[in-house]
């Protein structure tokens, strides 16, 4: 087994915080290096534990920060300071709202995920895993809203079931492999189940399972002009 | 309708006494001569008619029509002797009819200019002295049976005195309100200066048409000058009223020409009495506050027929009706401080008084629409902060505890756990479930809807850490009231409490419910350090204060350093 990936968890509620430490030291993939409670101890932290993943919660009241949008920010101040260092943003809020707010520079090293992942691990070190190889992560329910919304506007793609199924791993950041084994399917079933969205959604299709997430997020984008 | 109809009744009848009357005495050959002086004796009943058609409410059309129709039965009287018909009657009928035209149009139509009323109290007497004297020229030259066409007719002496002592005290009074008019003229504005110079000036052509007439029953005129003359003492005051209203806008009537045809119509700015009324009812359909704002302004530009209007709070909120451009023309504070009114230029003229006591009436509706405006704006306010308070709640308090939860879950399925965690995972849902329920009494307390006001007020103090009573009648702890009612005056209490932990630090809090003259109070005492009352604004309080405002009730706060806070809280109620 490879060397565990280090981390710092940033949340302002204690029992969240110590809970979370507890479930990822458990995995024995992960090693929290550090736990904090707001978002000005949390980029002191990275600067002295030097972390592989940050995992911090969306909303840390406190400090001089915008409101509601700590977690937010501490995750740009962070990428830009420490381009190597992942995030994992953990929010309440499953509105795109956020998940655009903290994709807006690229999604290059940053997860958003709904804080219930918390309950599931394998999701959880999943996105730590990927956003510390500067891949990217956007929680499948945030993706549904989006397709959601675009259905209500009268945009409707006509996805089947299944195709809405591969998007969803899609956002994951995660490979046609991985994707395949997920789903229980065949490599080339998935490849062919992307290409058919990337044709409907109109989009050039990626080979870089990196690019994807930006792709399918650009495209479902806030603002569709 | 009514009043409309009978102005042009009158109108009617003085025309056809004017054109029968003049016909008669004339005689059927020299009709056409006298189609002229038909005509402009048309103009007084028509002018007459006008005013009291578009501004019934406004006296001086009446007037006109008044002296209209003297005119028209003194015509009538006039052409019926003239054609032999026999005096007696007829002859008083047209004596008086005659002398209350004359002094209709040389006291009261000078005296009323423009709008029916009086220039001050001053004049009080004037019309009383004129009516007697009116009737005393018109009783005592029928009497007297003076006939200006047969000089050696017999003569009653003393009935021809009182007619020429009525005669020249019209005259006198004539003289006198003539130089009041003059005055006036001088003194005013600069709209309302063209409408006076249109009177003066059609006045003294009147009085100019009187002395000329006058000269001719003393045998001294030439028939050219007496026809002028006549038309002259016709005319003249209908003429120049007429220009007042075409060319001034004499009481907000004026001409226009309206679509492709070229018809002449006449139109009228609305009375104040109709702004209101359609403001009344465009605030009535208008929930919204600054939409209220908005209506308020458009009434005003509508009604004062300016570029621009505006509303602007004291809070530096500003509505606009129209494009603002330029600095306001007139600025009108709003009743009770709260803001003012400003004016942009009118569209064509400038502003009148007419126009600034438009302004003055439309200033009190204003000021109550901004008074209930910023009250339902602050209670909006107050209802959105409070949620945002409880979603914060929410969201920093029981779903935080969830997520915890859900990681323990997930900690205990992947290692196995055993009894120990279980039982603390237990108490970590249990305590969430602890928080939920005291969130959700603080939105709204089951106490307080099971149990009514009363019970719920306990409930709140039991819990309290300083000595706490309740005090409540015994009939009220069973009567309950409107949901608005029990929860502003159960959060009143909640909040009044809840300071005396927080701020005053206080030993004792003393709660009292009680009813009487149609009243609803709780009165919360403490005897905590009290405070300020001058310095210190109580956030909580205001907001609650709004919530009884808009009940009809209202609270107050008595505090001094040293001696403790007393919150009173009453709302109306039925008994």
């Amino acid at each position: 087994m490879s060397e565990p990936i280090r981390t710092v968890v940033a949340d302002d509620h204690y029992l969240v915080r110590e809970g979370t430490r507890r479930l990822l030291e458990m995995s024995g993939e992960v090693e929290v290096v550090g736990t904090v409670g707001n978002a000005d101890e949390l980029l002191d932290a990275v600067r002295r534990l030097g972390p592989d993943v940050v995992i911090t919660d969306i909303r840390m009241p406190g400090g001089e920060w915008r409101p509601g949008f700590e977690g937010i920010d501490a995750a740009h101040r962070i990428r830009s300071a420490h381009p190597g260092v992942g995030v994992v943003v953990l929010s309440q809020f499953a509105d795109a709202l956020f998940a655009f707010e903290l994709f807006k520079h690229g999604t290059e090293g940053y997860a958003y995920l709904l804080k219930d992942r918390v309950g599931d691990l394998d999701e959880l070190l999943g996105a730590i895993g990927a956003v510390a190889s500067g891949g990217s992560v956007i929680d499948p329910k945030v993706v549904e809203g989006l397709l959601a919304r675009r259905d209500v506007r009268g945009q409707r793609e006509e996805l089947t079931g299944r195709e809405r199924d591969v998007l969803r791993e899609m956002a994951h950041g995660r490979s046609n492999a991985a994707i395949a084994r997920a789903l229980h399917l065949s490599i080339s079933s998935v490849e062919k189940n992307v290409n058919a969205i990337f044709t409907k959604l109109g989009l050039e299709n990626s080979g870089d399972v990196h690019r994807r997430v930006a792709a399918v997020l650009a495209y479902l984008g806030p603002d569709p002009s | 309708m009514t009043s409309r109809l009978v102005a042009g009744l009158l109108a009617v009848a003085s025309a056809a006494g004017i054109v029968v009357g003049t016909w008669l005495a004339g005689g059927m050959p020299s009709a056409s001569a006298l189609l002229p002086y038909i005509l402009v004796s048309l103009m007084l009943p028509g002018v007459g008619w006008l005013l009291a058609y578009r501004r019934p409410e406004v006296r001086y059309g009446w007037v006109l029509l008044a002296a209209g129709l003297s005119l028209g039965v003194g015509m009538l009287g006039t052409g019926l002797t003239a054609s032999g018909a026999p005096a007696g009657l007829l002859d008083y009928v047209k004596s008086v009819a005659l002398a209350l035209f004359y002094g209709l149009t040389w006291i009261y139509v000078p005296l009323l200019f423009p709008d029916g009323r009086l220039p001050s109290r001053r004049w009080r007497a004037v019309p009383w002295i004129a009516g007697i004297a009116i009737a005393a020229h018109g009783i005592g030259t029928a009497k007297a049976g003076l006939d200006p066409y047969d000089s050696t007719a017999q003569v009653d002496l003393v009935a021809a005195l009182v007619g020429g002592a009525g005669q020249f005290v019209t005259w006198i009074i004539a003289g006198i309100v003539f130089w009041g008019l003059v005055l006036r003229w001088r003194r005013s504005e600069r709209p309302e200066r063209a409408q006076y110079a249109c009177m003066v000036a059609g006045v003294a052509a009147t009085v100019a048409g009187g002395v000329l007439t006058v000269l001719f029953i003393f045998g001294l005129g030439t028939p050219l000058l007496t026809g002028v003359a006549g038309l002259a003492l016709v005319g003249s005051l209908p003429a120049a009223i007429g220009v007042a209203i075409v060319r001034h806008r004499l009481l907000d009537i004026r001409f226009g020409i309206r679509g492709s045809r070229l018809h002449l119509v006449f139109d009228v700015r609305p009375t104040v009495g109709e702004v209101l009324s359609d403001l009344g009812t465009a605030l009535e359909d208008t929930p919204e506050p600054v939409e209220q704002l908005g209506r308020l302004a458009a009434a005003v530009r509508a009604g004062l027929e300016l570029r621009w209007a505006a509303v602007t709070l004291a809070d530096g909120t500003r509505v606009v009706s129209g494009r603002a451009e330029g600095p306001a023309a007139l600025t009108m504070p709003v009743r009770g401080g709260l803001g003012h009114i400003e004016c942009g230029p009118r569209d064509a003229g400038p502003l009148t008084g007419q126009d600034r006591r438009l302004l003055e009436a439309l200033a009190v509706p204003a000021g109550l629409a901004i008074q209930s405006a910023g009250l339902v704006t602050r209670l909006v306010n107050a209802q959105e902060a409070e949620r945002r308070r409880i979603e914060r709640n929410i969201h920093d308090g029981v779903q935080q505890q969830l997520v915890a939860l859900i990681a323990g879950i997930e900690l205990a399925r992947a290692t196995g756990a055993g009894a120990d965690m279980l039982a603390h995972l237990r108490e970590q849902a249990r305590q969430t479930l602890a928080d939920l329920r005291e969130l959700a009494a603080g939105i709204h307390p089951s106490s307080l809807s099971q149990g009514g006001l009363v019970e719920a007020v306990e409930e709140r103090c039991s819990r309290l850490p300083v000595r706490t009573t309740v005090t409540s009648a015994p009939a009220l702890r069973s009567r309950r009231f409107t949901d608005e009612i029990e929860g502003a005056m159960y959060f009143t209490v909640s909040e009044a409490v809840a300071n005396a932990l927080k701020h005053a630090e206080a030993a004792a809090i003393e709660v009292r419910l009680s009813q009487a003259d149609g009243r609803l109070t709780a009165a919360v005492a403490d005897d905590g350090k009290g405070f300020d009352a001058s310095l210190t604004r109580r956030r909580g309080l205001a907001t609650l204060s709004d919530r009884l405002d808009a009940l009809g009730g209202g609270l107050s706060v008595g505090s001094e350093p040293g001696k403790g806070t007393r919150v009173n809280a009453w709302v109306p109620v039925d008994e």
